[in-house]
């Protein structure tokens, strides 16, 4: 999947310099490097699918998340 | 605010945050934990909030990072501020196991702007993980600025209008900017949020509203008075909250929690205790502040000796601006109107001590 807007713009700005085919929801991923202000930066290819492909399943979350416990619902009064 | 379900609240909007250039990030090194399809192996090692750190968002956001970390938003260096003026060395330690355990959630991290709502509404991804540029007015600061500011801007305290800049329907984006939120230009290390200048200050936008006696005005009250002798707020700022004793404890099962006891809505004008070229008004709106000098005798006998060196009626800039107040109604409205200003006879005998500065005497009421 490719995030036209996103890389145009930070291209355009010279913000983002790419490597070829990234793309995070896909399989195959590479590594990015960003150059802002600093020197420029490498970013480790994504590999963390186990945490995005449970946070975007609502079913899973249902039934995982769980209302906590509140504490600071016992303060009162404005603060 | 609407109350989000505990799904909704850590659901990743996988579109939205695919646009999102932080989704090049790995999630473990913004988060820790491990990237694991087990739910208790995957949050072990977990960071509870991801903090603003030289390794985490200041790594690429150089220019923001740093002065975001030294900002009041980061340190609370307000919050010390008014301690330990109030207070003695001796009892720092006490005072900072209490603000371990009541004011750790008010730190607002980058996160709390940019990403969820903050931890005092119990968190929750703001748009499904995006990083959004401009915070939300509702489900962020004033999710924090509950209470007072809300209430004065949106108008929710009873029989007390709006602000004149929330019925023009601006946000709080458009007067506190991203570099004051970042702490940026802050001169030097911030003690207190009305350290420096006014920002903003209301002529920043009214660059045309001239006061004085050569004011080019057809308002009598802006031509009777020097911008310096009064605050904006003194005429155009109207009834707000006061509160009274704040008192923090922990419950049996040592879960903290605070109380105000008490809080009211009134309108003060008191002497400015902050004059300084950058403030020089003599007259400003004060606020009662919630403090008492047994406050926090949960954590130890008389940890504010020194309560008299700090006024409890402090300087302030209510959010509810109106063009026509009580006060703009006639001269007399003020002029020889005990009633308005803060005397001997409003505060309470106990608090004179530390309110001397700001009390305007019986005598020289305008
Ligand atoms: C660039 C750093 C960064 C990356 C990468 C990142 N996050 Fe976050 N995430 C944050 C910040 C900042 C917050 C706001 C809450 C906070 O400050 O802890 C947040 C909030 C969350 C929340 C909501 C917590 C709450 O109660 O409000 C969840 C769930 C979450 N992230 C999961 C993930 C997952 C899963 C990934 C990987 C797909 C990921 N994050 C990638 C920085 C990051
Ligand atoms: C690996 C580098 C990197 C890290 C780490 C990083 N960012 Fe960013 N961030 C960027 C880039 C690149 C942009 C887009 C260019 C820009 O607007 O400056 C950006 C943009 C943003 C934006 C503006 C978003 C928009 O829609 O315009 C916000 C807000 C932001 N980042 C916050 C954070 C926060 C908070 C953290 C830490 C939790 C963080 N960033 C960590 C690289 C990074
Ligand atoms: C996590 C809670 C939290 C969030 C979210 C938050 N604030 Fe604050 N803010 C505070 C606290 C606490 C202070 C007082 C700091 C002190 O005095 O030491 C503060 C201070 C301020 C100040 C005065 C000091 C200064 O830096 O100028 C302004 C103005 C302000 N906040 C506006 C905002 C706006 C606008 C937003 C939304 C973009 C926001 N806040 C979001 C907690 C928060
Ligand atoms: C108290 C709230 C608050 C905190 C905390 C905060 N920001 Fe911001 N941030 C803002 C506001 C307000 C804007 C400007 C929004 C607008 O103009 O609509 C902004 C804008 C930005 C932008 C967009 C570019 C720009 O400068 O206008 C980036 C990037 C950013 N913030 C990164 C960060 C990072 C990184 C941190 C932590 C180091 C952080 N912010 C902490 C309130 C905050
Ligand atoms: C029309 C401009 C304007 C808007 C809109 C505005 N503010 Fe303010 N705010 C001010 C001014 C003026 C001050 C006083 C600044 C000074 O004296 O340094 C201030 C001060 C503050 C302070 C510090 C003083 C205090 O009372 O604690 C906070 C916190 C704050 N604003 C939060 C907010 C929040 C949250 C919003 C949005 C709900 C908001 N403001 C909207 C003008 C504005
Ligand atoms: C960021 C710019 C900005 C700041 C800062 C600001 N204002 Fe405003 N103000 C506006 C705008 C915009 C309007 C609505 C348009 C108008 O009627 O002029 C407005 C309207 C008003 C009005 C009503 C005017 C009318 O004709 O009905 C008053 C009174 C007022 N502001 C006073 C203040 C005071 C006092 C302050 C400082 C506490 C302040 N403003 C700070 C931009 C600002
Ligand atoms: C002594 C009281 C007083 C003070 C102090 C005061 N004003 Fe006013 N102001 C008024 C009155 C009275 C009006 C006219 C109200 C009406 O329309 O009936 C007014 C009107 C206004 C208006 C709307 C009319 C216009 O010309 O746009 C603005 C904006 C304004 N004031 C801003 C300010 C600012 C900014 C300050 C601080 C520099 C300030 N005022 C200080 C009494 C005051
Ligand atoms: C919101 C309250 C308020 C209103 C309304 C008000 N005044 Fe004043 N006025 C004051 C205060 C406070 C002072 C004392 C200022 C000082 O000494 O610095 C003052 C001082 C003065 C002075 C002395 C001049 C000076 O600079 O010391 C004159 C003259 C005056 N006012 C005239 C008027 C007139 C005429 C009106 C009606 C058109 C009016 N005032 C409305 C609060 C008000």
């Amino acid at each position: 999947m490719l995030r036209p807007r996103l890389i145009s713009a930070l291209v355009a700005g010279g913000a983002l310099l790419m490597a070829a085919g990234i793309a995070m929801l896909s399989s195959s991923v590479g590594g990015v490097s960003v150059s802002l202000a600093s020197p420029r930066l490498e970013i480790e290819p994504f590999e963390d699918f186990a945490c995005l492909e449970c946070h975007a399943d609502q079913q899973r979350l249902s039934e995982l998340a769980v209302e906590e416990e509140a504490p600071e619902a016992l303060s009162s009064g404005p603060g | 605010m609407t109350p989000m379900e505990p799904w909704e609240r850590v659901w990743i909007d996988a579109e939205a945050f695919g646009q999102d250039i932080h989704s090049y990030i790995n999630c473990t090194e913004c988060h820790g934990g491990e990237a694991v399809d087990d739910f208790e192996l995957a949050h072990e090692g977990q960071v509870e909030r991801v903090v603003n750190s030289p390794e985490v968002c200041g790594r690429c956001h150089v220019d923001v990072g740093p002065t975001q970390y030294d900002s009041l938003h980061n340190t609370l260096a307000g919050y010390d501020t008014a301690l330990y003026e109030r207070s003695t060395p001796e009892n720092h330690p006490a005072l900072e196991e209490m603000q371990a355990n009541h004011c750790n959630q008010c730190h607002a991290t980058c996160g709390d702007c940019h990403v969820s709502q903050p931890t005092s509404v119990g968190g929750g991804l703001v748009s499904g993980h995006d990083f959004e540029a401009s915070p939300s007015m509702s489900r962020q600061c004033t999710a924090c600025h509950g209470s007072r500011v809300k209430n004065e801007y949106y108008g929710a305290n009873e029989g007390v209008p709006s602000d004149v800049h929330f019925r023009a329907r601006m946000d709080c984006m458009e007067c506190h900017t991203a570099d004051a939120m970042h702490g940026m230009g802050a001169a030097g290390e911030q003690t207190s949020r009305y350290d420096g200048a006014p920002d903003p200050g209301c002529l920043d936008c009214h660059d045309d509203i001239e006061m004085g006696e050569d004011a080019d005005t057809e308002i009598e009250m802006h031509s009777a008075h020097d911008e310096y002798d009064l605050a904006c707020q003194v005429c155009h700022s109207t009834t707000y909250t006061n509160c009274v004793n704040c008192h923090v404890e922990q419950t049996e099962d040592g879960v903290p929690f605070y109380t105000v006891e008490d809080h009211y809505l009134g309108f003060y004008i008191g002497l400015n205790t902050n004059r300084s070229e950058d403030r020089p008004y003599e007259y400003v709106p004060v606020r009662h502040v919630p403090i008492a000098p047994d406050s926090f005798s949960f954590y130890g006998e008389d940890l504010l000796p020194n309560f008299d060196e700090r006024p409890t009626w402090m300087y302030a800039t209510p959010h509810n601006i109106q063009r026509v107040t009580p006060q703009t109604e006639t001269c007399d409205s003020c002029h020889d109107n005990d009633e308005l200003f803060l005397t001997r006879r409003t505060v309470d005998r106990a608090e004179r001590r530390a309110n001397q500065d700001v009390l305007v005497d019986l005598d020289s009421i305008p």
